[in-house]
């Protein structure tokens, strides 16, 4: 392919799209959508994640030494109990350092005594379901001070998010695959309407991946306008939710996943599925063989 | 086998169940069809012209597919509206032509990528005497001055008997006759 063929099919895939203008705008915003909704349940998905993350170590059960014992020396008792998957002794500090930059130190050392941050150990347990069998077991073993754990409330959100996260999962894959046949149907329609056009082509010696060309410019333009679009209303939607977000819930902050992977992934996937959609279009349509 | 399946068969539109098929020398069935039609132009009955697009426009399109410079496109262009005597309409639609000039832009563009052969499908099925006369006039000029070969296929002996040329009559797929001269010179002693 030589400049003057990119420069005629580029052309003719602008005149393509002009001349079909309420098509081409039908196609563009509902690809946008689609891509709006692929990319906006992919970023909360992510999100959820994190989330998930964080609720998981809600639900687990932190136990604290009684006085004058070292916690550190629970750490085989506690990991010999039944239902216990794994034990990890967390460093006061760490913790305090952890949670300094999110709530702020004054805020902190206000709020919390000072042996809130003491040594603790964090148990993991097999089934969160079972906790409270596995709890009692914890309490009964000597040195044992303090044992938290019981959040309801953790275990609830900890269950609609992983059940949220599966679901996105299969609104991501329905988005995407409804993303494709939207591509494929558009472009099908487009070679329908050019049928004279192909036929003239093939007449003058134009080869099949010649005739193909202009429909998969065509396509790829359609796929890039598309995710262009989506990605700077999710990039705007984007800086607000997070603000929204981070208002609402301080300790969040900085734990969202930025929507700007989401928006590189939706910038790609628009053209490439365009692509896929115009490619198989035009291959029913044209065929590879050069009879 | 009619005469529009022995076209097809020509430009490797349809491929031939038996025996061979042989342009310029070249078994078709062994050149890629794209190639083979780079040296054609084709023209049917019906103009198949693009709607959206002016005389010009149309004349053009079959040489910018193939690349060709927009220089040269348009210069070629320009040269073939004025063979085919629509010089002053360039810029009309399809929609604004009569039936002959359309089919004289679709002449145009069969000739704008310099064809050595030109096979033209019953051009003037659909055309009253007047223009059928300018289509065969033009055919017969890019003949006679530009030194390619066209294959008119017709079943109007008028026409056939005012070109004077070599005509092969088919009967059901089969070559029945081939000689100089109009219709009648064509048919066997006694036929009807």
């Amino acid at each position: 392919m030589n400049w003057w063929q990119v420069y005629y099919r580029l052309r003719e895939a602008r005149e393509g799209i002009a001349r079909n203008t309420w098509a081409s705008l039908a196609t563009i915003v509902l690809l946008t959508l689609t891509l709006l909704l692929f990319g906006g349940f992919l970023w909360l998905n992510a999100n959820l994640s994190q989330v998930a993350t964080m609720l998981e170590r809600q639900v687990q059960v932190r136990v604290f030494a009684e006085e004058g014992t070292p916690a550190a020396t629970l750490l085989s008792a506690l990991e010999s109990l039944p239902g216990v998957a794994n034990v990890e002794l967390l460093d006061g500090e760490t913790v305090y350092a952890e949670l300094a930059p999110v709530f702020g130190q004054e805020t902190l050392m206000r709020a919390l005594p000072t042996d809130a941050f003491a040594d603790s150990l964090s148990v993991e347990l097999v089934d969160p379901e079972r906790g409270a069998e596995t709890v009692e077991l914890i309490r009964a073993v000597e040195g044992v001070g303090d044992v938290i754990w019981g959040q309801g409330f953790a275990r609830v959100l900890y269950r609609i998010s992983n059940g949220l996260q599966k679901g996105g999962v299969i609104l991501i894959v329905g988005f995407f695959v409804a993303a494709f046949l939207m591509s494929l149907t558009s472009m099908h329609l487009a070679i329908m309407n050019r049928e004279v056009e192909i036929q003239i082509q093939r007449w003058v010696g134009v080869g099949p991946w010649g005739v193909r060309a202009q429909f998969l410019i065509e396509a790829f333009l359609l796929g890039l306008f598309s995710s262009v679009l989506a990605a700077a209303v999710f990039l705007y939607l984007g800086e607000v939710i997070q603000g929204a977000i981070a208002a609402l819930l301080p300790f969040m902050a900085g734990q969202l996943t930025s929507p700007l992977l989401v928006i590189g992934i939706v910038l790609v996937t628009g053209p490439a599925l365009a692509l896929i959609g115009g490619g198989l279009a035009s291959q029913r349509a044209i065929g590879t063989g050069d009879q | 086998m009619g005469k529009t399946t022995l076209l097809k068969l020509l430009y490797r539109e349809e491929l031939p169940d038996q025996g061979h098929v042989y342009v310029g020398g070249n078994d078709v069935t062994r050149v890629r069809g794209s190639r083979l039609r780079r040296s054609m132009g084709i023209i049917f009955q019906t103009f198949r012209l693009l709607e959206k697009k002016t005389a010009f426009e149309n004349i053009a399109y079959g040489a910018e597919v193939l690349a060709t410079p927009p220089v040269e496109v348009r210069n070629r262009a320009r040269e073939i509206l004025e063979l085919v005597g629509l010089g002053n309409k360039a810029n009309r639609m399809p929609g604004e032509l009569s039936g002959g000039e359309q089919q004289r832009v679709a002449i145009g563009r069969a000739l704008i990528n310099r064809p050595q052969l030109i096979l033209a499908d019953e051009p003037t099925g659909d055309l009253d005497p007047e223009n059928s006369s300018r289509v065969i006039e033009i055919l017969d000029t890019v003949h006679r001055e530009q030194n390619v070969t066209v294959l008119f296929a017709t079943h109007a002996a008028d026409i056939v008997d005012r070109l004077q040329r070599r005509v092969v009559r088919l009967d059901h797929g089969r070559v029945v006759s081939d000689a100089s001269g109009g219709y009648w010179t064509g048919r066997e002693a006694g036929a009807p």
